[in-house]
């Protein structure tokens, strides 16, 4: 009796240590089953964030129109190629991993902190949601059975702004040369001569006496106060390669200084103090586009090199203006208030309206929230 | 003449086949607790030194990915910080280029960083395997000398 007792005991001793180093076993595989499902998904929301940094640039996207046309609790979900091909160099033989990424729009808004509301509805600021959901399946034993299961929600603030300011009839930049405060008519004998314009007169001059407000939404400003070293330091101008990226509306409260021949890539705006432009811009393809807009002081252009930029020169002393030093080749717009043809130089200055200024639906941006990492700092 | 007297009645107590059977079961429950406590106490050093390998393997990954795959990537050659790539490099207890301090049982392993850049549809990443063994001199419990441990991540690069 004494025997079966002790037997049944030390069996039951047994069984339990058993279980119990299986169970602990089992806590050692199942957490680091966890630990590749969440590096799976921190992988999947890298690459769709860099997707949508991309895409969101791309006028050629499908999440570009997705995110610009987008009202509250709309969604899609997001293609992850590079994710699909190399999850599995994370995953044991044996596990297979099922993986979703969705992106949703919490909400929109269209009118700023005033409740003044945008020229154009599809301006405006808003909160988009990236639901990642990883499983890993283990498949080891013929059968599907899901070894680790991790989720992720990520939001992101977003803007959209176009980059050419826009009234109710469009883009406030549609005609080659407007002077805010002085309504002087340059004829075709003068030295300032005008071509790629046949909608109307080439000034606009009184037509945009009533509304003589331009980029005065700076809720539509991607960034605000910069210094020219900050949009250096955030490669919007990259010294190095003379490439001005610019996508969006970028306000530095300096004077920027553009010497040498510069390649304009991306649609943007930057607003400074003043400029001095001492070589060409160039834009890279016809899809892109530039506005410089002085808001202190004005625009000096001292070259003959083609200039394919919009030149706003306007202030609320009414003192902005546009001097050329060298024959003016200038494809764009030319937006002061005022010129003074006598402190140019004695040639003959020609500007090219450029279409796509007239085009208000091509410029539209938009800036998702940054991408932030310890490298990245402040800005980005 | 003396009597003897022998009685036949029996007396209450253990005889000599209980009290060794008795004696075999106390002393096959105490050899029984003992295995239990050791293997307890090896247990709880296993853990240790697992967790050790892990936090040594984890670091690396930790400190890439705040850093960006760009930067990885730019320094794959020479390596970034203390950390040397695709080659055994011991773990010191203090990195002098990082100022990271790390438990003095850290220096019983070795890690190996390995950097894999891979590239689709215009995205750009790159694939990091570290692999933890211990170090030659050092040989900490539960982790063999030819066991290793293998963490890998993926990094993408921004835009």
């Amino acid at each position: 009796m004494l025997a079966v007792f002790i037997s049944i005991s030390l069996t039951i001793l047994s069984l339990s240590y058993f279980r119990m180093m299986r169970a602990v076993r089992n806590t050692d595989h199942r957490l680091s089953q966890q630990f590749v499902a969440r590096e799976i998904a921190l992988l999947i929301r890298e690459e769709a964030m860099a997707i949508l940094q991309r895409d969101c640039r791309d006028q050629r996207s499908q999440l570009f129109w997705f995110i610009l046309g987008a009202v509250a609790g709309a969604q899609m979900e997001m293609r992850l190629p590079f994710a699909g091909e190399n999850i599995s160099r994370l995953i044991q033989p044996g596990y297979t991993c099922e993986f979703s990424s969705k992106l949703k729009v919490v909400n929109f808004i269209s009118y700023d902190h005033r409740n003044r509301i945008y020229a154009s509805p599809k301006e405006g600021h808003g909160i988009l949601t990236m639901f990642i959901e990883v499983s890993l399946i283990d498949e080891r034993s013929g059968k599907k059975v899901v070894a680790a299961r991790e989720t992720l929600h990520t939001q992101y603030d977003y803007l959209v702004a176009s980059v050419l300011c826009l009234d109710n009839r469009g883009s406030k930049l549609r005609k080659p040369l407007i002077l805010r405060h002085d309504n002087q008519v340059f004829d075709e004998y003068s030295s300032l001569q005008i071509s790629g314009f046949n909608e109307g007169p080439v000034n606009g001059n009184g037509e945009e006496a009533s509304d003589n407000e331009f980029y005065n939404q700076s809720t539509l400003w991607t960034t605000r106060n910069l210094r020219a070293a900050d949009l250096k330091q955030m490669q919007i101008i990259d010294d190095e390669h003379k490439i001005i990226n610019a996508n969006g509306i970028f306000h530095c409260a300096e004077t920027l200084d553009f010497a040498g021949d510069w390649q304009i890539r991306g649609k943007g705006a930057i607003i400074a103090d003043s400029f001095n432009l001492r070589g060409a811009l160039k834009k890279a393809s016809t899809d892109d586009l530039l506005v410089l807009f002085a808001r202190k002081g004005k625009i000096v252009v001292d070259t003959d090199a083609k200039i394919e930029a919009a030149l706003v020169a306007i202030n609320s002393s009414y003192t902005g203006t546009v001097e050329s030093k060298k024959p003016l080749d200038l494809s764009g717009m030319l937006l002061a208030d005022y010129l003074n043809l006598e402190n140019w130089s004695n040639s003959i200055h020609k500007v090219d309206f450029d279409k796509a200024l007239a085009l208000p639906d091509k410029a539209f941006q938009i800036t998702i929230s940054p991408w932030i990492s310890y490298r990245s700092g402040a800005r980005n | 003449m003396a009597r003897c007297n022998f009685s036949t009645k029996s007396q209450s107590g253990f005889s000599f086949i209980e009290a060794m059977l008795a004696t075999l079961v106390l002393g096959l429950l105490a050899a029984y607790i003992f295995m239990m406590i050791s293997e307890s106490n090896r247990g709880t050093t296993n853990a240790y030194q697992q967790y050790l390998a892990e936090q040594i393997a984890r670091e690396p990954l930790e400190i890439f990915r705040f850093l960006g795959c760009k930067k990885v990537l730019d320094n794959q050659a020479q390596g970034l910080a203390d950390y040397k790539f695709n080659e055994w490099q011991k773990v010191a207890a203090i990195s002098e280029a990082t100022g990271i301090e790390r438990p003095d049982d850290a220096t019983k392993f070795e890690r190996k960083i390995t950097l894999t850049p891979l590239s689709k549809d215009g995205t750009e990443g790159i694939l990091i395997q570290i692999d933890i063994r211990s170090s030659a001199e050092g040989n900490p419990l539960g982790f063999e000398p030819d066991q290793q441990m293998s963490h890998s991540t993926i990094l993408v690069a921004q835009p």
